[in-house]
This record gives C-alpha cells, structure tokens and sequence, in this order.
C-alpha cells in the first residue's frame, strides 16, 4: 500500500477505506516496545504513514543534564523526554548578552537526506520543535516571558522575530530536499483555553507563523501545527494562514464532533487518541473501541491521521499500546 | 487622597509603581495597612481572580497583578503589628512528586496570596515526606497538591496518605485532576482553575 498517497488523500479531504496512522512514543516506552519486541528497528515495521525527523541535537553534560542547540541547559532527571530548564539565559529583557545560534546545516542536511532516502513510501515531516513560544520561554522563564508581553513588548517583538530568523534559515536547507511538510511544535493550550490568551497569541505570534507557514506553502510544502491543550479559539486564524494539519487534537478537551463539523474540511486532525485520559487507565478492548469511534468519526470524508495526542508517556501499558496498533494496523 | 478603588485598579491593571505610589500617598494620609490591604489590594485581586476565570484575563495579565499587589505588600507589611500579621490562615502548596510543571501551581499560590493568605510554596517535585516536614513546620489550614501528568497524579494519593494524621485539609488539581479523581483519593477539595482554588480554600476554612 501506498502510504505516502494515502496521506496526502486524506489532507486533500479524499476518503479512503486505510486511514493514515502514526505511533508516537516517547523515550522509555519506544525502549520498553524494543524489549518487547525484542527488535530496535520495530518502529520502521509498524506500519507508521508518517516519516519524521525532528531539527534538534543534545550534547549529553553528565548528571543527567543536557544541552541544547540554543545553549540552554535541561535537567532530565524526571519522567519525560525533554525535562525541564536550569539555566534561563536571558535574565533581563534583553538580547544584549546573547548570541543566536547560527542553524546546525551537517545536521539539517542529514536529517534530510534520511527522510527522503529512508522513507520513499511514507509521507516525510522535518519538525522545528519549539518553534516559537517555547523557545522564547526556553531562554527567557515562562513567567517572565508572559509579563514581558505585557510590560517589554518591544523585546518580546525583537526576540520572537530572531527565533522566526532561525527557523526560516532552517527551513532554507530543508526545503532543498524532497520533503513533504514542516512540522511546526510549540504549546499554547491549556486544558482550558490558552496559555496568552488569544488576544496576546494573536499580537505576537500569529504574524510570525503566518511568515513560517507562508515560506513552506510558497515552495508547495504542506504545513503541520503542534500545539497540546485547548487552542481551538484561534482555529480559524490558524485556517486562514493555510495550515493543513493540526497535532494532539486532545479529545477530553474538544468537543471532537463539532470540532470536526465546524473545521474538518479545512484541516486535518492528526492525534485524537488521548494519552491524558484514556491510554494509560483504559483495558484494551475500551482502546480498541475508542480508536474505532475515532477514526469513524473524524476519518469520514477524510481530514484524519490516527494517533496517540502525545507521544505515549510511561504510564501507558504495553497491551494498550498493542491495541491500538492492532486496530490502525487491521483495517 | 487616592481612592481604594483607584489602588484597586491600578492592581488590575498590573500598574505596580502606580499602586506602590496609592499605598505610600494612603499610609501618609494616615490610612490604615490592614485597610490599605484588604480594600485596596485585596480587592484588586478579587476582581481579576473573576476575571481570569471568566477568560476575560488570561495568565499574563493575572501575573502582572501579583507582582503589582505584591509592590503594594511591601510597602506596607513592614507597618504591621504582630497582631496584624496573624494572616488570614497558612496554606502550603507544592507539585507533588515526579512532575515539575508549576506555572498552574504559582498562579494558584498568588491568588490565595491576593486573597490574603500566607502561602508558604515548596516548588515543584516534591515528595510525601517533604510536604508532611513541611505541615509540621509551618502548621498550615490547608495543603494544595498540583499535578499535570497521569503518571505522577498517582503521588496524590501518597501524600494525601501521608498527611492523614496531621490536622491538615488537602486541596488539589491541574490539568488532568477532576472531581471524581479527587474524591478517589480522599482529598478535600478540588479546583479546577486558580479563582476557584481561592473559593474552596475559604469553604476549607470555614468547615
Ligand atoms: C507548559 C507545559 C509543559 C512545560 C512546563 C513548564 C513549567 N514550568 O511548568 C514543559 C515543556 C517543561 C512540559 C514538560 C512535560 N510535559 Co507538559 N504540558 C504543558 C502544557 C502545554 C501546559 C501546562 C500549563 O502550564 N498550563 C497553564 C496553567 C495556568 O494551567 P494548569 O497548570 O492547568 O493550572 C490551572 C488549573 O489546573 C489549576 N491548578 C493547577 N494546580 C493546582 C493546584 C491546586 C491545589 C488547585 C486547587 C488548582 C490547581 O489552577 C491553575 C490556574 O487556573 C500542558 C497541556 C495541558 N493540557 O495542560 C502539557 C502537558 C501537561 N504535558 C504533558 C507531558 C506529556 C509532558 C512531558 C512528560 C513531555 C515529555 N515527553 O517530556 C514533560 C514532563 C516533565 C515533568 N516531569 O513534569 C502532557 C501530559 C499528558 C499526561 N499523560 O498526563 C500534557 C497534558 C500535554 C498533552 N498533550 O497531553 N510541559
């Protein structure tokens, strides 16, 4: 079967009888499903639609820390795959004592050329996680950074605009290659709207995405969000500016018939199957059931790419992760 | 003099010279700081706790306001008699252990705070034992436990479990915290959001 086409039907709004999946794991459960399978390469033979490669290195400091590649240093010593900053660098709202990194073009070029090589038959993403919001907050202090909105919007404005730099740079070598979309990652939600607000979001980060998405569009490439928690206020701007596929899609969130009413025929959901409340407790027939509801609801008339709304944290039973893989696997 | 409804606005609006400079102009003008706190600051707060609840603010704006109200605390907690200080009640607050997601549990902190509480926060991943060391140092009303993950709203149960013996009321939430969850575990109150958190802590109080 074709995975690529079969993907790129359901952005076009085409129905098929396959609906597009894709496993998303995190760290330890990808190393507990090696063990179980008892095969480091499961992952390329699931089946997944999707190719990704995502534009970040790690240099590993010992004591579980780890540096990333704006300089910013993540303390891992907790559950999850990225952990949390140790060092904001920027303590003043300002850029003066900073230096931007230049793009990692080595790596760029051969995620790249994996993608393109490795995955002929798999619809292939680069991803700039943290693209935006969260780098700002990476380097700045969440809390600091949201005050800045409001108190040092000028800084706020030039430090958003330096990060879209990067970015478009990045995409620049990116885009050399036969890939099919930019993935771009950053959270705005809450489990109840948003983070900034949508009045904020729209000020600051809307028309620098809008430049994002535009660059990728002009070269015929698809667009695909992230963004966790409750955003679906700024759904139609998000429309308006030409996205095409939208990630996590958390369900005990939106109201996931009306959501699919209202904005299925411009977008594509891409997630849908919660990692919050419904993988980690539910038995594994409950699993099968829900994935079935889902793909029936949001896969009619295409517009759907099955998969858990994160990557599967570590509280995820194996069974369940199975389930769900052997109903997107069978259809 | 300046009004305590203009103190209270300069506290909505995040203004903190403004409610720095209301709080001096009030004290000269022989304005008690009990009133300076509660019919100003205080009152301030309250409005945006509704505010943020209603979506009509969102987290940056209820920031501002923290920081504008705790100016205006500064200015005038040093003219407290001891007596005055006797806050409204002492309220511990953590993100309990394994999980290091605090920006739901520093909104919440700085509510009660602008509700007149003594809040004492222990940060983010903290275990049982610690919140316990911390109930029989600082003899808190109330504890409120945050969690933002499957995986680590399990240590709410713990530390509920751990604190069982203490004369203590626990309190919790975060994204996937519901009410339902909450009564599982044997807390005493939920919340869903940090306007709220101040409203349960009040009922807490007053049970
Ligand atoms: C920002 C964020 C992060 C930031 C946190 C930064 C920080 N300093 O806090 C970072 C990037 C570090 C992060 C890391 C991770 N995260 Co995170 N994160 C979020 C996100 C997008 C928003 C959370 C937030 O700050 N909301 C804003 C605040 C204001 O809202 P709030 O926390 O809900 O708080 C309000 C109420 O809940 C309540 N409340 C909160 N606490 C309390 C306490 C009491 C006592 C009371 C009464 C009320 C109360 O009042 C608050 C104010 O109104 C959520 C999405 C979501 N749906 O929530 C995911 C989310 C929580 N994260 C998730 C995950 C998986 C992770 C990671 C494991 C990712 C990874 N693979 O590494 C790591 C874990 C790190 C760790 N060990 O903790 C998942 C959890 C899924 C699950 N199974 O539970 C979520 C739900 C995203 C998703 N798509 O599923 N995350």
């Amino acid at each position: 079967m074709d995975r690529h086409q079969l993907v790129i039907d359901t952005l076009n709004k085409k129905e098929r009888d396959v609906i597009p999946f894709h496993l998303d794991l995190s760290n330890s459960v990808r190393q507990r499903l090696i063990d179980y399978f008892g095969d480091p390469q499961f992952e390329d033979k699931v089946g997944n639609s999707l190719a990704q490669e995502r534009n970040e290195s790690f240099v590993d400091l010992g004591n579980y820390r780890e540096r990333d590649m704006f300089g910013v240093v993540w303390n891992k010593e907790q559950e999850g795959d990225f952990g949390v900053v140790d060092n904001y660098l920027l303590t003043e709202p300002s850029l003066n004592n900073y230096t931007f990194p230049k793009p990692d073009e080595a790596l760029i070029r051969q995620k790249c050329e994996r993608l393109v090589h490795s995955h002929k038959d798999q619809f292939t993403m680069y991803i700039i996680g943290f693209s935006l919001f969260e780098r700002a907050w990476t380097l700045r202090g969440m809390t600091d950074l949201l005050m800045d909105f409001l108190l040092n919007p000028a800084f706020v404005e030039e430090l958003l605009d330096r990060i879209v730099e990067y970015n478009l740079a990045v995409m620049d070598i990116a885009m050399q290659y036969d890939i099919d979309c930019i993935f771009f990652g950053d959270d705005w939600g809450q489990q109840k709207g948003m983070i900034m607000g949508p009045g904020l979001w729209r000020q600051f980060l809307k028309p620098r995405l809008a430049k994002m998405f535009a660059k990728a569009k002009a070269k015929g490439l698809y667009v695909a969000q992230h963004s966790c928690g409750d955003v679906h206020e700024v759904f139609p701007d998000l429309i308006e500016m030409g996205l095409d596929i939208y990630n996590t899609f958390q369900p005990e969130i939106y109201d996931v018939e009306q959501m699919k009413r209202e904005f299925g025929r411009d977008i594509t959901f891409y997630g849908g199957i919660s990692t919050q409340q419904l993988l980690p407790k539910a038995s594994p027939e409950e699993v099968k059931a829900e994935t079935r509801r889902l793909m029936t609801l949001l896969g009619k008339g295409g517009g759907y790419i099955v998969a858990p709304t994160h990557a599967i944290p570590n509280d995820v039973p194996t069974e369940n992760i199975l389930a769900f893989l052997e109903v997107v696997q069978h259809q | 003099m300046s009004t305590f409804q203009e103190m209270a606005e300069a506290v909505i609006s995040g203004n903190a010279k403004k409610v720095k400079e209301y709080a001096k102009q009030a004290l000269a003008e022989g304005v008690s700081p009990q009133a300076i706190i509660n019919d100003g600051l205080i009152a301030g707060m309250n409005v945006v706790g509704v505010r943020f609840k209603n979506n009509e603010v969102y987290v940056p704006e209820v920031l501002i306001s923290a920081r504008a109200m705790h100016a205006g605390m500064d200015v005038v907690k040093p003219l407290l008699s001891e007596a005055e200080v006797q806050d409204k009640g002492t309220i511990v607050v953590g993100t309990v252990k394994g999980d290091l997601h605090d920006i739901g549990k520093n909104l919440v902190r700085m509510m009660l705070e602008g509700a007149g509480y003594k809040v004492i926060d222990l940060g983010v991943d903290i275990a049982p034992d610690k919140f316990a060391q911390a109930v029989e140092e600082h003899r808190p009303q109330i504890v409120g436990l945050s969690a933002l993950l499957t995986t680590t709203m399990v240590q709410m149960k713990n530390t509920i479990e751990r604190l069982k013996d203490y004369p203590v009321k626990v309190m919790v939430g975060g994204a996937p915290v519901t009410q339902k969850f909450a009564d599982e575990v044997g807390a005493d109150a939920y919340a869903s959001d940090a306007a709220t958190a101040v409203e349960k802590a009040e009922q807490l109080m007053a049970s």
